[in-house]
């Protein structure tokens, strides 16, 4: 074993100054590495953190779904069947054109026509106003009928006009 | 050796301060046995700067097996290997299987004599690297062989004939200084 005194010149060994020269050049090449690794950090918190979002979110809309599923499904046969009454008469109405605005449009019997729509009218003010007395939860057999009566004629009307020729389809 | 070990897992952590400590630590050392191969000092501090911030930056896998100075000349080994290829200078690497096969020489028959110093510039780097680690820096043979990439029993080898040259050079040129 040579000591390391007598085998080493000086001019082997580093300076103040060379050692305060490195050691700046290492402090710039380690200053950017914690930079990036604290960058590095919150990239990853932040990609947890969406990742968690994402799972919130599916959990939410499944938890959604199933309440509204088992809040349909006990739901009575009576306000189901209202529903869909309502929903085929809406879809119904969608498909059909405007009767006041294709109405004008169609003589000959202006006097008739005028009859009709404001038949119409009449009934869709019915519809309108027991649909919000109801608002939903009124299982009133009583109301049903009434609601389904006001349907019924305003589709025989409606049925009458397409059949004679006054609203274009 | 534990304020080493609490440095090393501060620096870890991100501790400027205590990879200073570190860096103070170990800084001659690698920069006199770097010094070894190369006449440029603004050589051996490009090589010494390369070496710790790669140390930084991968303090993560030292795993505490083998000794940090150990780990560190490796690093400071590689850097320099890199620069060698990528200058196309002399090579820098293990010697080939049939070098290794050679007469040993013993611990009493060698002494380190002021004049080997101009020698040792005619030595491969592999030669003058297992020289200067065993020899002058204390390191075990298990450990230069980890440093260098060769076997351990190459490693006995390249001292054994390295002390060899030398003293038989001494023997016919030195004494005659």
């Amino acid at each position: 074993m040579i000591e390391p005194r007598q085998f080493y010149t000086p001019n082997d060994l580093p300076t103040a100054g060379s050692k305060k020269r490195m050691w700046r050049g290492i402090e710039r090449g380690i200053s950017p590495r914690r930079a990036s690794l604290l960058f590095i950090a919150d990239r990853r918190s932040f990609a947890y953190g969406m990742a968690a979002m994402v799972l919130l979110y599916l959990a939410t809309v499944g938890g959604v779904t199933v309440v509204k599923q088992l809040v349909e499904r006990a739901q009575p046969a009576e306000l189901k069947v209202d529903g869909a009454y309502e929903s085929a008469i809406s879809a119904f109405e969608r498909v059909m054109p405007s009767v006041v605005a294709t109405a004008s449009k169609t003589p000959p019997e202006p006097g008739r026509l005028a009859s009709r729509q404001e038949q119409l009218r009449l009934l869709d003010a019915a519809i309108s106003d027991l649909r919000r007395q109801t608002n939903g939860v009124d299982l009133s057999p009583l109301t049903r009928e009434r609601l389904r009566q006001l349907y019924s004629i305003k589709l025989q009307i409606l049925q009458q006009m397409i059949e004679q020729g006054e609203i274009e389809l | 050796m534990q304020e080493e070990t609490l440095w090393i897992s501060k620096a870890r952590e991100g501790d400027q301060k205590a990879f200073r400590a570190l860096y103070d630590l170990h800084v001659t050392p690698l920069f006199r046995f770097l010094r070894q191969f190369t006449s440029e000092t603004a050589e051996v501090e490009e090589w010494v700067q390369r070496t710790f911030v790669k140390a930084f930056e991968h303090l993560g896998s030292f795993d505490g097996r083998a000794r940090f100075s150990t780990w560190l000349f490796t690093l400071g080994i590689n850097e320099m290997r890199m620069d060698r290829r990528r200058a196309q200078r002399a090579p820098f690497g293990p010697i080939a299987e049939e070098d290794v096969s050679s007469s040993s020489i013993g611990p009493e028959e060698f002494e380190w004599d002021e004049t080997m110093r101009v020698w040792m510039r005619d030595l491969d780097e592999t030669k003058r690297a297992v020289f200067v680690l065993y020899e002058v820096e204390g390191y075990s043979h298990a450990e230069i062989a980890e440093m260098l990439g060769v076997g351990e029993s190459t490693s006995r080898t390249i001292l054994s004939r390295t002390k060899r040259y030398l003293k038989d050079r001494w023997r016919n040129e030195g004494i005659k200084r």
